[in-house]
C-alpha cells in the first residue's frame, strides 16, 4: 500500500510543476522583454551607482531595466549570457574588455546601427578619447570618464618635513622615496599582486617610456626593448624603499598605507579619491596628485605617454538587441554631456570627465587643476594613448604578473623579465 | 568477481537467487528499486550530459565567448596542454593543496568530532556553533581571510608585531614558500567543523551502551577511542574524507580570491588554473582538458575509496 | 574531563571557530574611517549604526535585500528538505544493496560529484537555458537537489550502516511492509544522521555561490551573490558587508540552535535493544 501511494504521487509531480514553471517562465520573460531597455553594469562604488541611477530615472522614453553585478564575476556572466542568448540589450564594460568581444561579435558597430547618430554624438568628445571606443574601425561605445595611469600621490606633509620637493623625473623619484623612508614610513608603494590592476598600472608607467606591445602601422609586435628593461630597472630601484611582501599587495592596500601615513607616495590610477573617500579619509588630508615623473631619457622606441587611459564606463550595444530603438534613444540619452555632469567632480570625485564641455567646466579646473590648465593649452590628449586594447592582452597580463613579481621577489633581471615578456608575447600574438 | 561472493556470503546474508540485489522478497525489491531508480537515473543522466560537454569542448579549439563556434582540432588541445609545465605545476599544486586540507580536516574533525559527541551542556551549546562559519558565501570568507593575513594592512601580522613575535609583516599570502599552506589553513578551517559535527553525530547514533561496556572492561580512554570510537565511526570518516576531497579538490573560490595563484603561479591549483584559461585566455577547450585531469585525479581517489569501504564492510560484520 | 578543561577547550573551539564572524560582528559597527584605522582597535572607539543604515538604503547597491533573504531561505530550506528526505531514502535501500550492485552505485555517487566543479557552470547554465530555466528559482533548486543529492546519500548511507540490519528485519517479522520498517523503524533511529546531513545541506546552500551568479539576476538573486558585490573589485565596503552578514545570520543562528537539540538527543530513548 505504502509503496503505490509512493509511486503515484511521484509520477504526478515533476514533469507536471517542470512544465507549469516552463509555461510562467516564458510567459514572464516576454511579458518584462517588450519594451524595456535592459543594461548590465560590473562594480562601480556606491556613490556612482546612486548617481548614475539618478540620471537614469529622467531617462524616460522607454522603460528600463538596470542591474548591478560584482566586479569579478563580468567574464563569466558575459560569456555564458553570450552562449545562452541571454545578453541584455546594453553592457557597460570597461575598453580592455572590448576586443575579445569585438572579435568575437559580441557587440554591435554603432555606426552601422546608428550612423548619423554616431556622428553626432562624437562631435562633444575630444578625438583621442572617443577613440577608445573604436577597435578596427569598428565605434562600439563611449564612456562618460576615464581613469588615467600612472599617476603619483605624495602626501605633502611627509615631504615638508623631509625637505624635499616632489620628483619630476624617474632619478628624482628614487631619491625622494630614499629620503622619505622612515622607520616607520615607507618612501614609497605601489602593488605587485596578482590583481589585475596592479600589471596595468606598472604596464602604463613603461608606455610613459616610449614602449608599446604592437606596432600600429605594421601590427608587429615590439615589447621587449631597452624601454622595457628601464622600466624594471626603475621597479627594482624602488624597492628597497616600498614595503616587503609587494607580491601580496595591491593598489588598494598601497593607497590604503599612503592614506594611514605608512607611505610617503603612491604609484596609482587617477581614481585614488574614490578609494580615499572609501577609506573614510577627510578630504583635507595632504595629498597631491601628479603625473607620474618622466623618464631622465626616454628609451622606448615610441613617443613617451604622458597617460594611458581607460574607458571604464564604456556603453556598447550588444548582438541580441531585442529593441533597437530604445537602444539608440538611449545612447543618445548618454552620449549627451549634461547628463554626465556629476563626473566633473561635484558628485563623483576622482574620475576624468571625457566631454569636452566637462573638461572646460569648474568643476574639473578645481579638482584637477594641473589636467584642467593642460586641457586648455589643448596638450592633455596629444601623448595620452589607450590602455592597451588587443585580444590578446587578458591573456598576456598574466605574463606581465609573473615577470613582475619575479622581479620583485628578486628571482630575475630586468634583462631577462623583458625578454620573457617578449617571447611570450610573440607566441601570443604569432 | 570472486571477492564479491565472498563478501556477500561474509556478511552472511546472501540466501537469494543471483537476480535479486536485495536482501528480501519481491515486493522489498519493488520498494528498493523505486527508491533508488529515479536518483540514480538522474545521476547518470546528468554525468552523461556532463563528460560528453567536457569531451567535446576538449577536443575542440573554442572561446569562451563564443562556444557553438568550436572547430575540431582533435587531440591537438591535449597535446598542448600536457606539454605545458605550467599544467604540471598546477597539478602538484593541486596534489599538496588537497593532501595537506584533508589531512588537516580530518585530524581536527575526528578529534573535534570526539570532544563534541560529549552529552555536557558546554558540548552541546559549542556544537550549535559549528555551523555558523557556513552563513558566509566562500567568496567573503576568503576576502576576509586575505585581510586576516595581509602583511601590511593583516590583523594576524599587527597581532604578531605587538606580541613581538615579528618585527614587520610577513606577507603570508605573497611568499613563494607559505602562500598555499595559508590558503589550505583556511580551506581546513572552513571544512573541520562540518567533518566534527559528522563525527560528533556517528558516536551518538551508535548505542552508548558499548562504551559502558567498554568502560565496564577496563579499557582507558585512549584504549576507548581506538578499540571502539574509530571502529564506529569509520564508515562517517571515510565519507567524510572522500567528500573533504571532492570539495577541496573542486575548490576555486578560496585560491582564487586569497592569491590569484600567484606569487609566480606557486599556489595555482587546477581548478585557479582552469578557470584562468577559460576566462582571461577564452580558451574554454584547453580549460576542458584541465578539468578532464581533475576529475582523473578525483577519480582515482574515489576508486580508493571504494576499495577501502568494502573491505571494512567485511571487517565489521564479522 | 574536568569541567574546568572541558570550558578551555570549548572556549578555544568557538574562538577558532568562531572569531571570523566575531571580528564582522565587531567591524559592523565602525564607521569606515575606523575600519580603515593603523593601528587596528579590537573594539570600535564608538558605536556607529552607520553601515547597517546604508547596507539596507543604498539605492545602487542590492536594494531588494529582503527578496534575496526570502529566495535564499525558500531555496534553502526546500533543497535541503528534499535532499535529506530523498537522501535518506537513498542510503537506506543501498545500505541494504547487496554485492555486485553496491560497489558501482557507489561509484557512480562519487563521479556525480566530481563535477561540481568550475568546469561545469557553462555547461549546466547552457542546459538549464536550453529548457528555459534559467534566471528561475525552480531550475536553480533543481540543480542544487541534483548536485546535493549524492553527497546527501552517501553519508546517509555510512550513517544507515551503524543502524542494526537486525532491527528493520525483525519489524518485517512482525509483518510490516518494507515502507512501514523504513518509516517506523529506521527514520527515527537515522534523525540524529538526518539531521546533521540536513543541516549541512541547509548551510551548503544558503552560501552557495557558483551556481547563483551564473544562474540568476534581478530580483531572484540570493544573499550571496549580493554580499560577493559588497567587496568585489574596486571597492570594498567591510562595514556594510559585516552589517549584511550579522543581519542574515541571526535567523540561521536561530534556526541552528534550535535544531541542535535533536542532534543531541542521540539514542538514549529508541536504542531500542
Amino acid at each position: 500500500m505504502g509503496v503505490q501511494t509512493f509511486r503515484r504521487v511521484r509520477s504526478r509531480f515533476s514533469p507536471g510543476i517542470l512544465v507549469l514553471a516552463v509555461i510562467v517562465a516564458s510567459i514572464l520573460c516576454t511579458a518584462m522583454g517588450q519594451e524595456s531597455v535592459d543594461v548590465w553594469k560590473f562594480g562601480s562604488p556606491q556613490g556612482e551607482r546612486d548617481y548614475f541611477s539618478e540620471v537614469n530615472e529622467q531617462f524616460t522614453e522607454y522603460p528600463l531595466d538596470v542591474q548591478f553585478f560584482d566586479w569579478d564575476s563580468r567574464f563569466q556572466r558575459v560569456a555564458t549570457a553570450n552562449s545562452g542568448n541571454n545578453l541584455p540589450d546594453i553592457l557597460i564594460i570597461e575598453n580592455s574588455m572590448l576586443p575579445n568581444l569585438a572579435e568575437e561579435a559580441v557587440l554591435l558597430d554603432l555606426q552601422e546601427i546608428a550612423p548619423d547618430a554616431a556622428e553626432q554624438w562624437s562631435r562633444a568628445y575630444p578625438e583621442p578619447l572617443w577613440e577608445l571606443g573604436v577597435f578596427r574601425d569598428s565605434l562600439y561605445g563611449f564612456s562618460p570618464y576615464v581613469d588615467l595611469s600612472p599617476v603619483l600621490l605624495y602626501n605633502t606633509r611627509l615631504l615638508e618635513e623631509a625637505g624635499v620637493s616632489p620628483p619630476r623625473s624617474w632619478s628624482e623619484l628614487v631619491d625622494t622615496a630614499e629620503k622619505l623612508t622612515t622607520n616607520s614610513v615607507y618612501g614609497i608603494a605601489f602593488g605587485a599582486s596578482t590583481a589585475s590592476l596592479d600589471a596595468d598600472i606598472i604596464e602604463s608607467i613603461a608606455a610613459g617610456n616610449g614602449v608599446r606591445w604592437i606596432d600600429e602601422n605594421t601590427g608587429e609586435v615590439v615589447i621587449g626593448d631597452q624601454g622595457l628593461v628601464d622600466t624594471f630597472q626603475l621597479i627594482q630601484e624602488l624597492l628597497p624603499y616600498a614595503p616587503q611582501g609587494l607580491t601580496d599587495l595591491n593598489f588598494r592596500g598601497a593607497l590604503q598605507l599612503f592614506f594611514q601615513e605608512r607611505a610617503a607616495m603612491v604609484i596609482t590610477k587617477s581614481f585614488a579619491p574614490i578609494i580615499q573617500a572609501d577609506y573614510g579619509v577627510s578630504s583635507d588630508f595632504p595629498s597631491v596628485m601628479i603625473p607620474f615623473p618622466s623618464p631622465d631619457e626616454a628609451t622606448g622606441r615610441y613617443a613617451p605617454a604622458s597617460f594611458e587611459a581607460q574607458a571604464a564606463f564604456l556603453f556598447a550595444a550588444t548582438r541580441q538587441v531585442d529593441n533597437q530603438d530604445g537602444v539608440i534613444a538611449y545612447l543618445d540619452f548618454w552620449a549627451d554631456p549634461s547628463q554626465h555632469q556629476g563626473w566633473d567632480g561635484s558628485v563623483v570625485q576622482g574620475r576624468i570627465p571625457t566631454a569636452k564641455a566637462l573638461l572646460e567646466s569648474d568643476g574639473f579646473a578645481q579638482q584637477y587643476p594641473g589636467l584642467a590648465a593642460a586641457y586648455r593649452e589643448g596638450e592633455l590628449f596629444e601623448t595620452v594613448i589607450s590602455i592597451p586594447a588587443f585580444p590578446e592582452y587578458t591573456e598576456l597580463r598574466s605574463t606581465l604578473t609573473e615577470v613582475i613579481q619575479r622581479l620583485v621577489l628578486g628571482a630575475t633581471t630586468p634583462e631577462q623579465a623583458a625578454a620573457t615578456l617578449e617571447s611570450q608575447a610573440n607566441r601570443a600574438i604569432e | 568477481m570472486r571477492a564479491d561472493t565472498k563478501s556477500v556470503t561474509v556478511d552472511g546474508r546472501g540466501r537469494h537467487g543471483s537476480w535479486n540485489f536485495f536482501r528480501g522478497r519481491r515486493e522489498e525489491s519493488l520498494f528498493f528499486i523505486l527508491a533508488l531508480a529515479p536518483g540514480l537515473l538522474l545521476f547518470l543522466v546528468l554525468i552523461g550530459y556532463a563528460l560528453l560537454n567536457l569531451a567535446l569542448l576538449s577536443f575542440q579549439q573554442v572561446s569562451t565567448l563564443n562556444i557553438r563556434s568550436g572547430a575540431f582540432v582533435g587531440l591537438a588541445t591535449y597535446q598542448e596542454v600536457l606539454g605545458r609545465p605550467e599544467t604540471w605545476n598546477a597539478v602538484r599544486n593541486s596534489l599538496v593543496w588537497i593532501g595537506g586540507s584533508v589531512v588537516t580536516i580530518t585530524v581536527l574533525g575526528v578529534g573535534v568530532g570526539v570532544f563534541l559527541s560529549r552529552s555536557t551542556v558546554i558540548a552541546r551549546v559549542t556544537r550549535a556553533f559549528m555551523l555558523v562559519p557556513w552563513v558566509l558565501p566562500g567568496v567573503v570568507v576568503a576576502a576576509l581571510w586575505k585581510w586576516v593575513y595581509g602583511s601590511q594592512t593583516g590583523i594576524l601580522n599587527s597581532f604578531l608585531i605587538q606580541t613581538e613575535l615579528l618585527d614587520r609583516g610577513f606577507p603570508w599570502l605573497g611568499n613563494l614558500s607559505t602562500a598555499l599552506f595559508a590558503v589550505i589553513v583556511t580551506m581546513s578551517w572552513r571544512l573541520f567543523p562540518l567533518f566534527g559535527l559528522v563525527v560528533a553525530s556517528a558516536i551518538n547514533t551508535v548505542d552508548r551502551q558499548l562504551y559502558e561496556a567498554g568502560r565496564l572492561d577496563g579499557a582507558s580512554p585512549w584504549q576507548a577511542f581506538w578499540h571502539i570510537t574509530l571502529p564506529v565511526i569509520r564508515p562517517q570518516t571515510l565519507t567524510m574524507i572522500l567528500l573533504s576531497t571532492i570539495w577541496v579538490a573542486n575548490n576555486l573560490v578560496f585560491v582564487h580570491v586569497m592569491t590569484g595563484g600567484g606569487p609566480l603561479r606557486a599556489s595555482e591549483i587546477l581548478p585557479v588554473y582552469l578557470y584562468r584559461l577559460a576566462f582571461q585566455n577564452y580558451a574554454l577547450g584547453e580549460s576542458a582538458v584541465v578539468s578532464i585531469i581533475n576529475v582523473l585525479i578525483l577519480l582515482i581517489i574515489g576508486f580508493l575509496y571504494v576499495r577501502n569501504l568494502r573491505r571494512q564492510v567485511q571487517v565489521s560484520f564479522l | 574531563m574536568g569541567t574546568t578543561a572541558e570550558l578551555l577547550l570549548a572556549a578555544i573551539l568557538l574562538f577558532i571557530v568562531l572569531f571570523p564572524v566575531l571580528w564582522l560582528l565587531l567591524i559592523s559597527f565602525r564607521s569606515v574611517a575606523e575600519v580603515y584605522r593603523f593601528p587596528l582597535t579590537l573594539l570600535p572607539e564608538r558605536v556607529d549604526l552607520s553601515a547597517y543604515r546604508e547596507v539596507w538604503l543604498s539605492k545602487g547597491f542590492s536594494n531588494d535585500w529582503l527578496q534575496y533573504f526570502v529566495n535564499t531561505t525558500l531555496v534553502s530550506s526546500i533543497v535541503s528538505a528534499v535532499v535529506m528526505l530523498w537522501g535518506t531514502l537513498m542510503g537506506y535501500s543501498l545500505s541494504r544493496l547487496r554485492g555486485r550492485l553496491l560497489q558501482p552505485v557507489q561509484l557512480l555517487l562519487i563521479i556525480v560529484q566530481l563535477f561540481n566543479g568550475p568546469a561545469l557552470v557553462i555547461p549546466m547554465y547552457l542546459l538549464l537555458n536550453s529548457i528555459g530555466l534559467y534566471n528561475s528559482l525552480f531550475g536553480y533548486g533543481l540543480l542544487l537537489v541534483l548536485f546535493f543529492l549524492p553527497f546527501s546519500t552517501l553519508l546517509s548511507l555510512s550513517f544507515a550502516k551503524s543502524i542494526p540490519f537486525e532491527l528493520d528485519e525483525a519489524a518485517k517479522l512482525d509483518g510490516c511492509s518494507q515502507f512501514q520498517s523504513f518509516r517506523k523503524v529506521f527514520l527515527p533511529l537515522a534523525r540524529i544522521g538526518m539531521t546533521t546531513t540536513g543541516l549541512m545541506t541547509f548551510l551548503l546552500v544558503w552560501s552557495e555561490y557558483p551556481f547563483a551568479v551564473a544562474l540568476l539576476e534581478g530580483r531572484n538573486r540570493t544573499v550571496s551573490t549580493a554580499l560577493v558585490d559588497l567587496v568585489s573589485g574596486l571597492n570594498v565596503y567591510w562595514n556594510q558587508m559585516a552589517a549584511a552578514s550579522v543581519i542574515i545570520s541571526i535567523p540561521v543562528l536561530i534556526v541552528l540552535l534550535f535544531t541542535q537539540r535533536y542532534i543531541v538527543q542521540g539514542l538514549t530513548a529508541g536504542s531500542g535493544k
